[in-house]
């Protein structure tokens, strides 16, 4: 909120510079986000947070300089001259729902001029943001800036009936308010009513039917205290926020009404000749009692850590208008001033006396720890691990957001899987939480392949969100997603390059899992359908499925204008979070030598080197330590259509005594020809 | 016949100066030391043909010839070794400025390295690491944390909703509530995690990341909160970094406290990172709300905490002056690989 620091300097005789105090009313609670000069003057903007409505003015902000220098404070004049005329002859009040309009004050001005606004009352509302209208109008609102109670000034000759009723609205009542919009009003919203209509939406806006006009003469100036949830429930309701209302909601004082009213006619009085008329209607002269609560002086030693004083906290919360009495050798009695609807308890006073006595006084220290040993959870350090592991593999880590669009998520869920749905996204395409980590990992892909990095190699940690059957709260895991796109690596002189492809991808979640030394990992034929049929893997942990893998199908790799092939894997992370870490038992190093053979072999082109490896296993042979694939070929290379070659390197070793070449040759030879019986190989 | 070896020697002699590389050495030994057909060898073939008494003599000179032949031969053949290998380690020479050839290269994302940076200043204090969900309760997210309902302090945490009581938490602060109702004092927790709110523009992003921390004992005082956050920015900004606590607003503390420090990037004197104006806002704090121990069935008077909450995206823009927040989603491979572990 803007402030002007001519306008507080009437009522404060402010002796430090305007750069000077907006720096100590930071030090109090008032950031001032800038100081503007303007002309003769300064403006203030002034963060003032929700808890300090009654600083929206400049007697409100006022106030607090004045605590803050020692200094006590001028009110601004307040008389005027009244006519015989009784306000209650002219017009009748009426709360019907004295649940939210605790209080309700009026008067009558007869005989105004409406014209345009003097320069010196225009200067007034420009410094501080406001617009002038009219006399009328721009006294109220130079009221409102000044006192922060917000008023509102009917045409009281368009008051039918001349009665105002306060009231909730009924079903279906439609009210156009100032800024010209057809507003429909529900129950749960209080109105200002005459006779047969709405006439203003309580503290939000007054309606175009009672609003002043040239042809105005006589207004009934309304000055009320609304329930601040009521105001913002209309306002948010209708979306629709005034100054009045933001006061409102954020608690006006119950106490200060008729003085508002009575500065608004000063000013009215001051500018145009009229006639007031003779008392103020007033639904409630006592809303509530002042509010009192006592303090602690030792509380305030505890809490804030240094010793402050008993002299000193009488003086600070003094300064603030309280009014405090000595109870006990410890404590004092505290009434707190009606404006501060934000002060209840001993917390909030002790807060007042922090913030003026200073926070940049009170000794910085380490709080004392008597808990038990502490430090990360195997959880944090895992996956810490985990993000450490993908890097060193190579990969970069991405950050989406968690929401995505329904129609490209839809492309990577199975038909099980349900999503979350948001009621209000940011943006369509932001319609829902990510139920994967793929949509958002391939159009970062897309991204970078667009701006002409081909060769990509990333991974995601991040929850998804599922809907679960049966529950209402829906389901969020942690996953790994990992996406590759383009060459393996970067291309160098005298290396050959070479696209990445599914054994890259396999080869990275073997290398995680071997970094755990987790060893029941293993990959099974699948068929999820946002994977190329014949290129994609289920990856099962122990028995348990935890994620898939494969090459993205060409055909939504071709929706998505994606001109690359790209591989995709995502994993549950929540089990290998949980589970059991093995600490490495010692393998003593082997004493003799291996003998090394390669063999090269026809297979038919289906075979798979699960079931090679199968049958070797299935000989028996102890002295066979090692089968590793070293080369594959298909067709061309001399290779029939449908078949494959695949060189076996195969390490024999006893772990006994050195082997004879006669008895490596004799069991390789048992495991050809095993292999030529069992799945048609032929040698080449 | 002694004239004969001597004119072999001097033959010889004069062959070996023309010996440029060990093959021609070879051929050069062949011609005169040839078991079969070497000239030398042929000619002591001929000693025994002489009278008995020139034998000794001439044997003798033969035999010095013949050693002086292989003597000579065997240096020359280690100077053209020595001048071989020495031609050969200055054909192997190579461009040393070329640069090597990287193995794959991998990096975490800024806000993790933050993240982790920060988690590290405070699990050396001891604090341990806690979690919760994303989706939470209207309860627990406001509620509990001393926000009521129809109040303004939720204005500044525009939320999204799933359903009527579900919505995705604007702050890592229920996770204070949860760990408490289920743990007793003392607690000392960070909670750093993702959190939502309804902003898109250039500092702010629908969702970002948040640290949480929260302390709870008997005794815990405001100069604790302080002494704690001061080392804390110490160890992530500098030593030679200011802190300056100014107070604030927030439901679930009081006192509250708004944390700045001192820019690091001009030292205080006014740059275009702290706006001229020396300090950089980077966190919420306070005392923990007598309301909020009362709703977790602590009592407030004889525990005391301190909680404060912090934008891990928005250190990381500070830390590395990165002016666009929505760099951190756009996952742009040419920003990722710019950055590297804070020490």
């Amino acid at each position: 909120m803007k402030y002007s620091w001519n306008w507080l300097k009437t009522f404060i005789d402010i002796d430090i510079e305007p750069k000077g105090l907006a720096d100590r009313l930071s030090m109090i609670g008032f950031g001032v986000e800038s100081l503007i000069p303007s002309g003769s003057d300064y403006i203030f903007d002034v963060e003032i947070t929700p808890n300090r409505g009654d600083c929206l003015s400049m007697l409100g902000l006022g106030r607090e300089i004045a605590a803050l220098l020692g200094k006590k404070m001028t009110l601004p004049l307040m008389t005027y001259n009244e006519i015989e005329n009784k306000t209650d002859d002219l017009v009748q009040v009426k709360v019907e729902a004295p649940d939210l309009c605790p209080r309700y004050c009026g008067k009558v001005v007869k005989g105004v001029k409406i014209a345009s606004s003097p320069d010196w009352l225009v200067e007034k509302l420009l410094a501080v943001g406001l617009r002038p209208i009219n006399n009328v109008v721009d006294i109220t609102n130079y009221v409102l800036a000044e006192l922060g109670h917000p008023l509102h000034a009917f045409d009281l000759n368009s008051v039918m009936g001349l009665e105002i009723i306060i009231r909730r609205a009924r079903a279906g009542e439609r009210i156009r308010t100032i800024d010209g919009v057809e507003r429909m009003l529900d129950s749960d919203m209080l109105i200002i009513a005459d006779q047969h209509r709405p006439i203003a939406i309580a503290g939000v806006m007054g309606g175009v039917n009672s609003e002043i006009t040239q042809k105005t003469t006589d207004i009934f100036i309304e000055s009320a205290y609304f329930d601040p949830p009521s105001v913002r429930r209309t306002s948010k309701k209708l979306n629709l926020s005034s100054d009045a209302s933001y006061r409102f909601e954020r608690g006006t004082d119950p106490h200060a009404l008729t003085k508002a009213i009575e500065r608004t006619c000063h000013l009215i009085q001051k500018l145009c000749p009229c006639e007031v008329c003779d008392g103020v209607i007033d639904t409630n002269p006592q809303p509530l009692q002042p509010k009192k609560t006592w303090l602690r002086s030792s509380r305030v030693s505890s809490l804030l850590g240094v010793k402050v004083e008993k002299r000193r906290v009488e003086q600070l919360l003094t300064r603030l208008n309280f009014d405090i009495q000595r109870r006990d050798e410890d404590s004092w009695t505290v009434t707190i001033p009606s404006y501060r609807r934000d002060i209840e308890k001993e917390i909030d006073l002790i807060e007042e006396v922090a913030r003026l006595y200073g926070y940049d006084q009170i000794p910085s220290t380490m709080p004392l720890w008597r808990g038990e040993d502490a430090g990360a959870s195997d959880w944090v350090e895992r996956e810490r691990l985990i993000r450490r592991t993908m890097t060193a593999a190579g990969y970069y880590e991405v950050i989406n957001y968690s929401f995505v669009d329904d129609n490209t998520d839809r492309l990577f869920r199975t038909e099980a899987e349900e999503a979350v749905r948001l009621q209000n996204p940011i943006a369509e395409q932001m319609g829902i939480l990510r139920a994967s980590l793929l949509p958002g990992m391939v159009a970062n892909l897309a991204w970078n392949i667009n701006r002409g990095i081909k060769n990509i190699k990333i991974f995601e940690i991040g929850k998804v969100y599922h809907l679960v059957k049966g529950i209402k709260r829906p389901e969020e895991r942690k996953t790994l997603g990992i996406t590759a796109t383009g060459n393996f690596g970067e291309r160098y002189w005298k290396d050959g390059k070479r696209e990445f492809d599914f054994y890259d991808l396999k080869g990275v979640i073997e290398f995680l899992f071997h970094h755990f030394g987790w060893e029941t990992l293993s990959f099974a034929p699948d068929n999820i359908d946002f994977y190329h049929p014949v290129r994609t893997a289920l990856i099962r942990f122990g028995h348990r499925p935890i994620g898939h893998m494969g090459m993205l199908h060409p055909q939504i790799c071709a929706q998505l204008e994606i001109p690359q092939n790209v591989y995709m894997a995502q994993l549950d992370l929540e089990p290998l979070l949980k589970a059991e870490a093995s600490l490495v038992k010692f393998q003593p190093l082997p004493k003799f030598p291996a003998i090394s053979r390669d063999i090269s072999l026809l297979f038919d082109r289906g075979i798979s080197f699960d079931v090679i490896t199968r049958w070797i296993n299935s000989l028996k042979e102890d002295i066979i330590s090692e089968v590793k694939i070293y080369d594959l070929y298909h067709q061309g290379d001399n290779i029939p259509k449908d078949k494959v070659s695949i060189s076996l390197n195969i390490q024999f070793r006893h772990p006994q005594r050195t082997l004879t070449l006669e008895e490596v040759a004799r069991t390789q030879e048992r495991l050809i020809n095993l292999l030529k019986e069992k799945l048609n190989a032929e040698p080449r | 016949m002694k004239s004969k070896l001597l004119k072999l020697k001097k033959e010889f002699q004069a062959e070996l100066e023309g010996v440029v590389d060990l093959r021609s050495l070879v051929d050069l030994k062949n011609k005169f030391l040839s078991r079969k057909r070497g000239l030398l060898t042929v000619a002591l073939k001929e000693i025994s043909l002489l009278p008995v008494e020139e034998r000794p003599e001439i044997g003798k000179l033969a035999n010095k010839v013949k050693g002086f032949m292989e003597k000579e031969l065997t240096l020359r053949q280690r100077k053209l070794e020595a001048e071989e290998e020495a031609r050969r380690i200055k054909e192997a020479q190579i461009d040393i400025t070329i640069p090597g050839r990287l193995p794959p290269m991998g990096g975490l994302h800024p806000i993790m390295l933050v993240k982790e940076k920060m988690e590290k200043i405070f699990l050396e204090l001891g604090y341990t690491v806690e979690d919760g969900p994303d989706i939470e309760t209207d309860y627990y997210n406001f509620v509990a944390l001393n926000f009521p309902k129809d109040h303004p302090a939720r204005d500044s945490q525009a939320t999204f909703l799933i359903d009527e009581e579900l919505l995705l938490r604007t702050q890592t602060s229920p996770v204070q509530v949860r760990v408490m109702e289920k743990r007793e004092p003392p607690i000392r927790i960070i909670v750093p995690g993702r959190c939502f709110r309804r902003d898109w523009d250039i500092t702010h992003t629908p969702n970002f990341f948040q640290m949480e921390g929260l302390v709870v004992d008997e005794g815990i005082t405001l100069g604790d909160l302080k002494g704690t956050l001061e080392y804390f920015v110490r160890q992530l900004f500098g030593k030679k970094t200011k802190a300056r606590f100014r107070p604030s607003f927030f439901p679930f503390t009081e006192p509250s406290a708004d944390l700045d420090i001192s820019c690091f990037h001009c030292g205080g004197k006014g740059c275009r990172l702290c706006k001229s104006s020396g300090w950089i806002e980077i966190l919420g704090a306070g005392m923990v709300h007598p309301n909020v121990f009362k709703v977790v069935g602590y009592d407030p008077e004889r525990y005391s905490g301190f909680a404060w909450g912090m934008g891990i995206d928005r250190v990381a823009l500070i830390l590395y002056q990165i002016e666009d927040a929505r760099l951190f989603y756009e996952n742009d491979l040419r920003f990722l690989q710019q950055f590297r572990e804070i020490i």
